[in-house]
């Protein structure tokens, strides 16, 4: 046989491709079909994590609504109409930490803005209870209601939350109150500041997001 | 010259090299495990250093003003009373906010209108508060208008007291838009309400805002 012949046969163009080329090429092609499908279907796939992510109940009746006095005006909206609705006969508001401004007497505080309001929407004394003193954190806030439905023989509660916070609030409360007894359904409320369905479209949206899976991450590690 | 055909590898050699990879996983598990240990062992001291190293804290010294920046009439706005009361700045300087989309007919926002109303409250005197720039809805607006008035009284030193995650991409801001000024801006670090900063990762406030400016310095690396 010729040695020309041979070199043919063995030349670099015609030797089939080795195992780790055939696999880079193989893995390189995968994820480009993977990034250029969720290109293609980002719109569903984002909508998709924002339902499995969110928490979705909705109000039934509960013995009391528990919300912060500082938490924002369309969860006490919320709270409020709950409790005109006859959803439940009491409205609990934990009290949240007092701000400079509010302790230098240049601002009023959340607690007597709120006590103003309730009084404006007509809740009587007996339907609405203040509880706890200067919380800021979700893990102070829930033993302290978890403590006031103990001796009040309440089983039930209503929290109305942010959408996103839903999956948190959610975790924690069980976490804290389930053992006691008492069953929360947290209900996510709408906020004027970014649109579920297209969260990723805004800043706030974007940063509502990441920020729960950062919180969510801190309370697995920490509670 | 020809070259050989290559043989099919032998099922010991199949089995020595099965034996070589699991050695070097069995080597690397090991590694990465140790590095675990130690990583968890040191926590507190890096995390702690990290935020030495990240966080930025000008030495203050007698200045021509000192700034207070939107966001912060709950607590900047106070450091800002102490260094004025101190005799360390002459004036004190904050931004006109632009009033925001739920307050249509204000001519200034609540937390323009709120910073106004601490220094007066503190006794700062009407001569000695400036708003300084015009509807300014960033960071960015507010060194601008700083670095504005800077130019037209000739400042020599100005503080901009701030919160200490924040201080990084505040220096920066400063150091790119004041290129070319003979202003030295000094930042100094304001204690958030709530929680030890340098203790950021037992707070979930702390832990929040620390991760959200790692993030906010990772997209200005982008842009």
């Amino acid at each position: 046989m010729p040695s020309s012949d041979v070199v043919a046969e063995v030349s670099p163009a015609s030797k089939p491709p080795s195992n780790w080329r055939r696999r880079i090429i193989w893995s390189l092609g995968t994820s480009l079909a993977v990034l250029l499908l969720a290109g293609v279907f980002h719109r569903p796939l984002l909508r998709g994590v924002a339902r499995f992510w969110q928490v979705d109940w909705t109000a039934g009746s509960a013995d009391a609504i528990v919300v912060s006095t500082g938490a924002s005006p369309e969860h006490f909206q919320q709270a409020l109409s709950w409790w005109r609705e006859g959803r439940a006969p009491r409205l609990v508001l934990t009290r949240s930490e007092t701000k400079p401004t509010d302790r230098a007497g240049i601002t009023v505080s959340m607690v007597e803005q709120r006590r103003h309001q309730l009084d404006v929407a007509g809740v009587p004394e007996a339907a609405r209870v203040f509880i706890g003193k200067e919380l800021r954190l979700l893990s102070q806030e829930l033993p302290v209601v978890c403590a006031w439905a103990g001796s009040n023989g309440v089983k039930r509660i209503l929290v109305p939350t942010e959408p996103f916070a839903t999956r948190r609030v959610n975790w924690l409360a069980r976490r804290v109150l389930s053992p006691a007894g008492i069953e929360a359904t947290v209900v996510p409320v709408a906020t004027p500041h970014y649109s579920v369905s297209e969260w990723w479209r805004s800043k706030e949206g974007l940063l509502a997001m990441e920020n729960e899976w950062a919180l969510m991450a801190y309370y697995w590690w920490n509670h | 010259m020809s070259i050989p055909p290559t043989q099919p590898p032998s099922r010991e050699d199949s089995a020595l090299r099965l034996a070589r990879w699991f050695k070097w996983l069995g080597i690397a598990t090991f590694m990465m495990c140790l590095l675990l240990a130690i990583a968890w062992q040191t926590r507190e001291r890096w995390l702690a250093a990290m935020v030495h190293a990240w966080v930025v804290n000008d030495s203050v010294e007698p200045a021509d003003a000192v700034m207070v920046l939107g966001g912060g009439a709950q607590f900047r706005s106070f450091e800002a009373v102490r260094f004025h009361r101190v005799g360390l700045a002459g004036k004190v300087l904050f931004p006109h906010i632009k009033p925001g989309a739920d307050e249509p007919d204000a001519t200034t926002s609540r937390e323009t209108d709120l910073i106004d109303r601490v220094l007066a409250h503190e006794r700062v005197p009407a001569e000695a508060r400036e708003q300084i720039g015009r509807n300014v809805t960033s960071t960015r607006d507010e060194v601008l208008a700083l670095r504005a008035w800077a130019d037209g009284v000739q400042a020599r030193v100005i503080i901009v007291p701030t919160d200490p995650f924040h201080t990084r991409r505040l220096k920066a801001l400063i150091h790119s838009i004041f290129a070319g000024s003979a202003t030295r801006v000094l930042v100094t670090v304001v204690d958030p309400p709530g929680y030890r900063w340098q203790e950021w990762w037992r707070d979930e406030h702390g832990f929040l805002s620390f991760q959200n400016e790692l993030l906010k310095s990772v997209q200005n690396a982008f842009k």
